[in-house]
This record gives structure tokens, sequence and C-alpha cells, in this order.
């Protein structure tokens, strides 16, 4: 397990080339058995591209993540920055994140429920999650990277 | 009522201890034709209809309660079936470098190849997860599942009460399964499996010492099977599977005067390899073989009348074509499939995931016993029954919704000597759609 997170620390670390305080950050988020919505949804918008860093980044860059996610209206209740991430908001964060077309009844609801489920039918999340349990900072970004890795394969074919 | 309180406060305790709920459903249409017989009209198809809602609570603790109910409309065989598809509650428990997990409840559970055993049972499962192998070991009953659902009819008192209206439960047998699975053995995935089934039957069957005048409809079959099974690749684009069973074990047999149980020593075996290219639109050829010894004297698959047995008889049937399926005893197939990806170089996200595949498959009997399909009835020395080929189209354009189309034609062997009977020898066709909807 940890052999794997050193090569995704390695891998977020190429995503993040501006960013000096990365390599703690991650290291913090990894270690964390509950992640928190505000460092997910930075970590997802930043390796997707939909926010770029230009300078060295603080806890701005989580604020202006969460402004991002609520104009753009993601969320039909905004959840707080600091407040657990549940698999059902990973999966639609990053789904949303990578503008990942979904199943029929994602199209339909846009709920988190579908999402986790697109993410669990493409293996990126396992299947013992349900909508609502927790997920760890590792678990969270193992399947942001494996998103990531995936999307770009697809974009480059 | 007293159930549905029991099961909401069961539901509430786990809620309220901080378990996570999913639910969902599943709506499923099975749709069946072919001109068995020569002729198409109201029995030439078959159309099964499901609705299933699932439930899920996981703990934080990798423990999981997973329950599916449905209910089935079939025009063939039964009018509604309301089940329980599956019911369990299991456990990851992880130590240092090792998981001890079980399963407990109805649950689906198979051998490594499949072709033995790969059924629902009542039962129990537990596996030990170490660093270099996988250890299983598991058991379960048949006998609370319904006649509907079961595919497992080894004895002639098994083939009486699938014909009888008024029994609805399948055969009461008790399964016990045991498997080591080396993930990475000298590169390769090597398996090593036994499986032993207790036939608990009791009612009118015979026994070791009746008169061939007595009635009843046969004897139990209590067997016993040990297989081993080796998978992996060859180079980055051949990859093969090969695997074979050894079954032992007692089965009633008819003599001049009376019967005697006898023992059978049959052999199953198999493999398959495939070449894959992923550059050329996702493109595999795999040419497969399955040998399942058969017996010159069982006169069905399930009686044997002389001597000791040489027949395999799996306890689960697994189908082995479209048209003409007998299940893997007395059988020889010899088969070849191309399969590819047509549009998975395109723009179009939802056709990406098109699969195509042509396939043909011939059949042979292994001995001049019987075999699974009555159309191949005849005592021959003979042994080639057919050739079937098979088209098939599997789409799945989105991760909830997904349609398989097959057609296929069986050319049987013609030869009058041969093993088909005189009023099969005609090509038979026919055609299978499955479509399913997640939600």
């Amino acid at each position: 397990m940890r052999k794997s997170w050193f090569s995704l620390v390695i891998f977020l670390l190429a995503l993040f080339p501006c960013y000096s305080q990365s390599n703690d950050d991650i290291d913090a988020f990894i270690k964390k058995e509950r992640a928190d919505f505000g460092t997910a949804a930075f970590f997802a918008l930043t390796a997707s591209g939909k926010m770029v860093l230009e300078e060295e980044t603080d806890y701005a860059d989580i604020e202006e993540a969460m402004e991002y996610i609520k104009t753009k209206k993601w969320f039909s209740k905004m959840p707080a920055s600091d407040s657990y991430i549940s698999a059902g908001d990973a999966s639609l964060l990053m789904l949303r994140a990578f503008d990942i077309n979904g199943g029929i009844m994602y199209k339909i609801t846009k709920d988190p429920r579908y999402a986790l489920r697109e993410m669990q039918y493409r293996s990126f999340l396992s299947k013992n999650l349900s909508n609502k349990s927790d997920i760890s900072g590792g678990d969270f970004l193992t399947a942001l990277s494996n998103v990531a890795i995936w999307h770009d394969e697809r974009r480059n074919k | 009522m007293k159930k549905l309180f029991l099961t909401a406060v069961l539901f509430s305790v786990l809620l309220s201890c901080g378990w996570g709920i999913d639910f969902g459903g599943n709506i499923e249409n099975y749709s069946f034709m072919s001109n068995e017989g020569n002729s198409w009209d109201s029995d030439s198809w078959d159309q099964t209809d499901k609705l299933s809602l699932w439930i899920s609570l996981i703990s934080t603790e990798m423990m999981q309660l997973k329950g599916q109910g449905s209910i089935a409309y079939s025009k063939d065989e039964y009018d509604f079936l309301a089940d329980v598809d599956y019911l369990y509650f299991s456990q990851i428990v992880p130590f240092d470098g090792w998981a001890f997990s079980y399963k407990v409840g109805r649950f689906f559970q198979s051998e490594f190849s499949g072709k033995v055993f790969s059924h629902k049972f009542d039962g129990a499962l537990c596996s030990f997860s170490m660093p270099k192998c996988n250890i299983s070991l598991g058991g379960g009953y048949t006998g609370l599942l319904t006649k509907p659902v079961s595919s497992i009819n080894n004895t002639p008192a098994d083939m009486v009460d699938d014909d009888d209206d008024d029994i609805y439960f399948a055969p009461k047998k008790i399964v016990a399964l045991a498997g080591i699975n080396f993930p990475s053995f000298m590169s390769q995935e090597l398996n090593l499996s036994a499986v032993a089934q207790i036939d608990l039957r009791s009612d009118d069957l015979l026994e070791d010492g009746d008169k061939v005048s007595a009635e009843g409809n046969g004897g139990k079959l209590n067997t016993c099977y040990f297989g081993g099974g080796l998978s992996g690749f060859l180079s980055s684009s051949f990859m093969y599977n090969a695997f074979g069973y050894v079954q032992a074990g007692k089965t009633l047999t008819k003599g001049e005067t009376e019967y005697k149980d006898e023992d059978i020593f049959a052999f199953l075996g198999g493999g398959s390899l495939t070449y894959f290219n992923s550059k050329f639109l996702y493109s595999k050829v795999t040419a497969s073989f399955l040998y399942a010894s058969g017996d010159d004297d069982h006169v069905t698959v399930q009686e044997n009348t002389d001597g000791k047995s040489s027949q395999f008889v799996p306890i689960s049937e697994s189908k082995l074509g479209l048209v003409f399926s007998p299940s893997a005893s007395n059988i020889i197939t010899a088969g070849l499939e191309y399969s590819l990806k047509p549009f998975s170089g395109g723009k179009a996200e939802v056709m990406k995931n098109m699969q195509v595949s042509l396939s043909g498959t011939s059949f042979f009997k292994a001995s001049e016993g019987a075999v699974s399909e009555s159309k191949a009835c005849n005592t021959s020395e003979d042994k080639y029954i057919g050739t079937e080929g098979a088209l098939k189209i599997n789409f799945r354009p989105y991760s909830d919704f997904g349609i398989t189309a097959a057609g296929g034609v069986f050319f049987p062997n013609t030869n009058s000597d041969g093993p088909m009977a005189e009023n099969n020898r005609d090509p038979e066709i026919g055609g299978m759609l499955i479509a399913s909807f997640s939600f």
C-alpha cells in the first residue's frame, strides 16, 4: 500500500508542478482517515485543469475551489469546506471535474448515488463503498489519479 | 407483520451504528427463439422479465449486509416467481500482511473453472488472503432454492422432480468446496480445487440390493471432484487457460437382476488459447477445447446400466452452446471465436463498448452413451453430433444499460447412422436477446 501511495505522490507532484507545498499537503491529505471536502475539491479541480495554479498556493485556493463549485451548482446542497466528504460526493466531484459522461440515471439526476455507481463500474472506487460512506484521503487520491490517467489516455486516442 | 417489524428494527439499529445504506434495482428481459422441431409456433419462443431490488448496508469495519429480492415472469417455465436472489452478511478482517474474510447467507459460489459447480446456495464461505496464496473453504445447502432458478438435476429423482409442478424447491444437496489459488506461481496463476456433493434425498429412492422390478426414482449420487488449472500469458499477445478434474464417487447401477452401487471414475479437461491485439480494434481470437468423459452404458446422463461408471456428471449444468446446448457430460467440443470492438477507434463514446463476436463450435460424443441433449439420443459409432455457428453482439452504451443479442445455426450430423435422432437432422436456428437496465 505504501508503495502505491509513493507512486501516487510522484504522479500528483507531476500534476501540480507549480505547487511548492504539494509534497507536504498531499502527504497530510493521504494520512487523513476521512477526507475533507475542501481539499478534495481543490485536488480534483487542479488535477482536471479546471483550476490553474499560477503561484505558490495557500488556503485561499481551497476557497477558490469551493467558490468555483458553488458557481457551477454541482451540488444541490453545497457542503462545507471542512466537512467530511462522502464516497458519493467524491464521485460526483471527480465526474464533474473531468466532464465524464455517466449512465442514464446519472445523466437524468446528477445524483451522487449514480456518480458512485459510475466510478465503481469503471473500477475507480471499491464496490464496498456506499453513497454515504466516508472516504480516506489516500483512497480519494488513488481514485483521482486513476481517473486522471484514464481521462488522459482517452483524450490522446 | 412481525418479520417486517423485526427487519425494520434491525435496519434502524444498523443505521444508528453508522452503517451506510445504499439501494437500487434492475430490470431485465430475456427472450429466446428457436425452430426446434422444425416449426415456428408459440412454443418456439421463451421470454422472462425480471424486476429486482437490492439493498446494501456497509459499516466502516468492512462489514456488509447485502440482499436482493426479485419478481419474475416467464412465459414458458412459470407465470410469476418471487424469490430472494441473494442475502448475505460478509466481513473482511485485515491482519498484518494477510486478511481473513467470511460470508454467511445465500450467495453465488463457483469453483475456479465454473464447469463443475457454479451456482447459488445457502451456506458459508471463509477465505484467507495471503501474499502468495488465497485459501477458501465453504459449503452450502441447495434445497431451499426455488426450482426455476436451479440448474442442479443430476440424478433420475432430480429429473422426475423437475417435471413435477407440485414441487417448488431444488434438489436437497450439500455442496462443499475447498480451493487454493496461487496468483503468481512462476508468473502464472495456479488453482487447485476439491468439491464434494452429498445427496440428502431420502424419498422414493432405490438402494443397493433392490430388485430391478422394484419401483423408485433411481438412487443417490454422492460424488467428489479434484481438479487443477493453470492460466497466464505466454507472451504479451497470447494467453492460455488449461484445467482438469477427476470425479470419484458412487452411483446406483441397474444390473440384470438387482441394483448395485458402483464406483464412478470420470474426467473433465479443457483449455483455451487466446491471441489479443488491442491495436486492431481490440481483436481477440480464441481456440478452445473441452473433454468430458462418457460411458457406453449410460442410457441417460444420470443412469448407468452396467459396471463402473466413467460418465462425468457435473453438480450444476453449464450450457456449452446457444442453439445446441449440452452440459459438460459425455461431450467433446472444439471451438474457434473471433471478437472485436468495431467502433473502438471512433469518436462516438457510446459506441466504443460494442463488441461483436463470431464463433464456431463442433460437438462430438465422448462415448456411445447418452448426452444431456435428447436430440442426440442414438447409439452409434459415429461420434460427430454437429457444428454450431453463432454471431453475438454485446452493446453497453451506458454503465447502467446493456443489450446482448445473439443468433446461431446448428448444423447436425445428417448421417442416418449418426447420433442425431431421425427427426432432428435438419439445421436449427435460434436467437437470443437480453436487455438490462439498472437504477
